[in-house]
């Protein structure tokens, strides 16, 4: 049936095509550095025909013949119109100058803002990453996962941690891309900080429902990163000291508008800290990340891209034949992706994409006599060839076929000594599989008051002994009523065919991905979703008000006592049901101007049923939380003095409590144990989260002390939790001090100051 | 623009003497659960039964430490003059308090495979349980030894065992490893629940059908609390799948990684309003001087 409505789309828009028309194509990007823009809106002056630069900066618009304003904005860079006689295919890369102040960028929001009332993509955040460096996080490391979990949709796991909770899934529901390589640990030092270095990057969106037809294999949302390109016209640094970490990145011409670079590092220094202080290791951990990125125009319809990412969280204290205890973990990812764009003509661009990703860990411990060894490893090859063919400014399409060949290892054991005995060797099986993707999308624009985009994959996944398939439909539909309103409806299939085996909200380096098995089903989910968009011209706020209903099937949870740590069979161990979540968002930003920012409000809720868990009976997910509050803004008060501000609310997170415990002899009688009675399975909620972060950035005078070089430096401080307030994680039994006990929820962190200073050159 | 950087540094200082301070909990209202009855028992010699009858409490009841078991718990957990009778067949027998907490009748007919009934009710609260169970046979090691294995300065204790299985039954089994304390009075009844109760730690190993290999099991157990000059004993019973599950939940609370995790465990129970495992089953035991060994 499904099929059968599709072609019914096909023909009915393909039908409009019998006039005579010329196409104009090319590429937008930034006149500073010809780093391509994505996202950046070309339109015909005064109507509403337009199309959005791809991920690549191309655009291509099918006009009839005539004479055309065509206006080109983005956002922080001043709009461009050209006037153009199209009487033939005409080829036209434009150059955006930035903005030279923001009042100018309010314009530019404006038309910003139209384009994304009368876009089909729904529940989708695009946040600058410009705004992102100004919003103040935990310790002053600017932190994209962590802004994201500021929005509406998005749950954070516990305090600080980088775990993103979207519309009721788990924290393995989300697919995160760094230029299309899965990243499967997303976060350093026990997900207290993402390992994704805001330097090197150029743009992210979130996408938590409505998902276009070219995303899958996650349940929940697809989060998008695309690193910078590097400057094609001159060198540059930027650099930044904190307090945990430091960081620099260098970026330039190879070959002038042809070729460029861009590394990027950071690592984090409390251990030299330390080993300074008191003169040896007392903390030797750290971590550390590189991103390299290349990219050369062959030629005017040919381009390719080499992008790598590498990094690691590393505990290593150092051998010494006196101490008892040696040990330590080193986990990290490994990304490359090769990617060549190829324009076949005006309407039809290509994308091939060549992937490796990569993540690891190795754990080891020795005593005197015994020495313990672990390792595990997942390694993806994946090749992605997408097309999009501008057919006219009404219809585009998108089509690609993407495959990956997973190959997992989990637990490689090596022991030696009395361990070995308790501890035994083991290989770690190998599991290889193909997950796979066909796919189709239409955008297709029928009058000027309905868009609609709806779409099709066909998701595989074939291992040694079984084969599963998954048709994904998908579709939004925005109905323009009005200059400044619009309504969207999506619908959404999700497959995933993966999961994460930890049973913490603490990211572990044991946590492990497993795929799919006879046993272990994929998981789907379903998601409806209507929207309502008001754009405030005036004041230069979108608005958005959705509505969301999500039912999960095949979802995975830890049987009670699952032994997860050097488990083969950890099938046995894991249970399947279903969950359901629904709720309403409100989202009101304002990107441009000196106050930007935005207020999130999420009234939700997140259900589970399992067979094997509870009784039985429904239960609310761990973080079923029903209200979420974050307001965000940032004030610029001059162009060098900037006040940053985030105010967080949350219903606290669930828990199951130990209501009492009972004596229990052995089976012999000869001992007894204290075992606790818990309540229902997140029966509880921990008491509300609250707190107040702010940061002041002084950014320097601009100082020519060279021809060649403009150095300029800019300094930030600020504070997490400034007002102290205890972000409850756990619950404790206090004296309560009328000779009683009474129960305390604790919280992690107080407040945390930061400072850092950041530089560029 | 001074005076802002300024007033900036200022603000800094003082965030950072604030941040010596850590936040103070906050309360939460936790409904403790109501107290209920718990049994546990054990079959002495050939027409003995012991039953435990013990109340469960809160956590607000401890120190916080779940573990102290303080001799004001004690006597508050342990119940006292508890109405505790047994029945199987068409008999009803009483059990009498031996010390608080514990009940004995040593004339219960113990027929292997019988359903008996234990009945418990506490007059001081009210609170009233029952629960049934059948009698497991007894089934014996084939064999079973500790050997002592010497490495450099540290020896390891070890029990080597080999058990039947009955062809065309689903079966249940526990290896108990008992360790007398050097210096502790061995198994004194009165202690079960008193404060000095562990001087005869236990370990123990579960085997269902699956661990059998045409009927017939070998097993080489390394007991890491047993040092080469302890007395121990090896403790073989059939017991019944619920109380498999039970012990089974038991030992998965006690592993380390649920430890970390802190993850729930709900423990199986046989008792009708109440908690704990009413279990009978009967004791294949053989006790070493591993001195000898």
């Amino acid at each position: 049936m499904s099929y059968r409505i599709l072609l019914l789309f096909l023909l009915l828009s393909c039908s409009a095509a019998a006039q005579q028309q010329f196409t104009i194509s090319g590429t937008v990007s930034d006149s500073t550095n010809n780093e391509s823009i994505i996202g950046g809106v070309v339109y015909i002056k005064g109507t509403s025909k337009g199309v959005q630069t791809n991920v690549y900066g191309f655009y291509s618009l099918t006009l009839p013949e005539g004479e055309y304003d065509l206006t080109i904005n983005f956002i922080t860079f001043a709009p461009k119109t050209i006037h153009v006689k199209l009487k033939a295919n005409v080829s036209l890369n434009i150059r955006l100058s930035p903005a030279e102040s923001t009042i100018k960028e309010v314009v530019i929001t404006a038309d910003k803002n139209k384009d994304e009332l009368r876009s089909t993509q729904m529940s989708t955040i695009n946040i600058p990453i410009e705004q992102i460096k100004h919003i103040p996080t935990i310790g002053g490391e600017t932190d994209v996962i962590k802004v994201m979990q500021l929005m509406p949709g998005v749950k954070r796991g516990g305090e600080g941690q980088n775990t993103m909770l979207v519309r009721g899934g788990s924290g393995d529901d989300n697919l995160i891309l760094l230029d299309e390589a899965v990243v499967y640990n997303v976060s350093h030092l026990f997900g207290f900080f993402s390992v994704f270095n805001n330097d090197a990057l150029k743009d992210v969106s979130l996408i938590k429902g409505g998902f276009p037809a070219q995303y899958g294999g996650r349940l929940s949302s697809v989060m998008d990163i695309r690193m910078k390109d590097g400057d094609m016209q001159k060198y540059h640094v930027d650099g930044g000291i904190g307090l945990l970490s430091s960081h620099l990145t260098v970026q330039g011409p190879i070959k002038k508008d042809t070729c460029s670079f861009i590394l990027s590092g950071r690592r984090s220094y409390i251990d030299q800290v330390f080993k300074l202080v008191y003169k040896e290791s007392i903390l030797p951990y750290y971590f550390y990340d590189a991103t390299l990125k290349l990219n050369y125009i062959l030629s005017d319809k040919n381009r390719i891209y080499l992008s790598s990412y590498y990094g690691d969280d590393v505990l290593s204290p150092p051998k010494s034949d006196s101490s008892f205890f040696d040990g330590g973990f080193r986990l990290g990812n490994f990304t490359t992706t090769l990617r060549w764009n190829h324009i076949y003509n005006s309407k039809l661009f290509s994308n091939l994409s060549l992937i490796h990703t990569r993540f690891r860990y190795d754990v080891e411990a020795s005593v005197p006599g015994n020495s313990f060894l672990a390792k595990s490893r997942i390694a993806d090859y994946a090749a992605k060839m997408d097309y999009a063919y501008y057919k006219n400014a009404d219809n585009l399409f998108r089509y690609g076929i993407h495959a990956t060949l997973h190959g997992f290892r989990p637990n490689v054991v090596n022991t030696a000594g009395t361990i070995s005995e308790i501890i035994r060797d083991r290989e770690g099986k190998l599991i290889q599989n193909v997950e796979a993707g066909l796919y189709f999308q239409h955008e297709w624009e029928p009058n000027p008051l309905v868009k609609i985009g709806y779409g099709f994959r066909e998701s595989f996944l074939i291992t040694n002994d079984t084969f599963f398939t998954s048709p994904e439909p998908r579709i939004g539909i925005t109905y323009n009523f009005h200059e400044r309103q619009s309504l969207k409806l999506s619908y959404a299939r999700m497959t995933q065919y993966l999961h994460l085996v930890s049973s913490s909200a603490v990211a572990l380096p044991t946590d492990l991905w497993y795929p799919v098995t006879k046993k272990v089903r994929p998981l789907y989910s379903d998601q409806v979703a209507a929207g309502y968009n008001y754009n405030f011209e005036k004041q230069h706020v979108l608005t958005t008000f959705e509505v969301y209903y999500k039912r999960m099937k095949n979802l995975i949870e830890y049987r009670e006592g699952a032994q997860l740590l050097l488990n083969d069979n950890y099938e046995n161990e894991l249970v399947s049901g279903t969950g359901e979540s629904y709720g309403c968002e409100l989202f009101a930003q304002r990107t441009s101007g000196r106050l930007t920012g935005w207020i999130g409000y999420t009234l939700s809720w997140s259900t589970r049923q399992f067979d094997a868990l509870n009784g039985g009976k429904k239960f609310f997910a761990k973080f079923d939380r029903r209200h979420d509050v974050s307001v965000v803004a940032t004030y610029e008060i001059t162009k060098r003095f900037i006040i940053s501000g985030v105010w967080v609310y949350s219903t606290g997170q669930r828990f199951t409590p130990v209501i009492g415990y009972f004596l229990m002899p052995n089976s012999t009688l000869t001992s007894v144990n204290t075992l606790p009675i818990y309540g229902e399975r997140n029966s509880t909620e921990l008491p509300p989260a609250h707190r107040l972060d702010i940061s002041f950035i002084l950014k320097s005078k601009e100082k020519s002390n060279r021809k060649w070089m403009k150095w300029q430096g800019e300094w930030s401080m600020g504070a997490y939790n400034l007002y102290n307030r205890a972000q409850p994680y756990r619950i404790e039994v206090q004296d309560n001090g009328q000779g009683g006990l009474k129960y305390v929820a604790k919280g992690l962190f107080g407040t945390i100051p930061f400072v850092g200073y950041n530089f560029k050159f | 623009m001074k005076n802002a950087l300024k007033i900036s540094t200022v603000v800094f200082v003082l965030l950072t003497g604030w941040y010596a301070c850590l936040p103070p909990a906050v309360d939460i209202d936790v409904k403790p659960a109501d107290p209920r009855l718990v049994i546990a028992s054990q079959v002495i010699g050939t027409n003995g039964l012991i039953v435990g009858v013990t109340r469960s409490y809160s956590p607000l009841d401890t120190s916080g430490t779940q573990d102290t078991l303080g001799q004001d718990l004690l006597s508050q957990v342990l119940v006292e003059n508890a109405i505790v009778t047994v029945s199987y067949q068409n008999s009803v027998d009483t059990l009498v308090m031996v010390t608080p907490g514990l009940y004995l009748n040593l004339s219960v007919p113990m027929i292997d495979g019988e359903a008996y009934t234990v009945r418990a009710s506490d007059p001081s609260t009210g609170l009233e349980v029952f629960a049934v169970t059948n009698l497991q046979p007894r089934r014996n090691f084939d064999t079973v030894y500790p050997y002592i294995e010497r490495l450099n300065g540290d020896t390891n204790v070890h029990f080597h065992y080999t058990i039947t299985d009955v062809f065309g039954e689903e079966n249940y089994y526990v290896v108990n490893f008992v360790k007398k304390v050097n210096g502790g009075s061995g198994f004194d009844l009165s202690s079960v629940f008193g404060t000095g109760n562990n001087q005869l730690l236990t370990e123990f190993e579960l085997f269902d059908d699956q661990a059998f290999q045409n009927y017939r099991l070998e097993k080489d157990s390394w007991i890491p609390s047993l040092g080469q000059h302890d007395t121990a004993a090896a403790v073989l019973s059939q017991i019944t799948k619920g109380y498999y599950e039970f012990l089974t939940a038991f030992k998965r609370s006690n592993s380390i990684f649920n430890q970390l995790t802190g993850e729930p465990i709900t423990y199986p129970t046989n008792v009708n309003g109440g908690h704990g495992y009413f279990t009978l089953h009967r004791q294949d035991s053989h006790i070493y001087d591993l001195n000898l060994y």
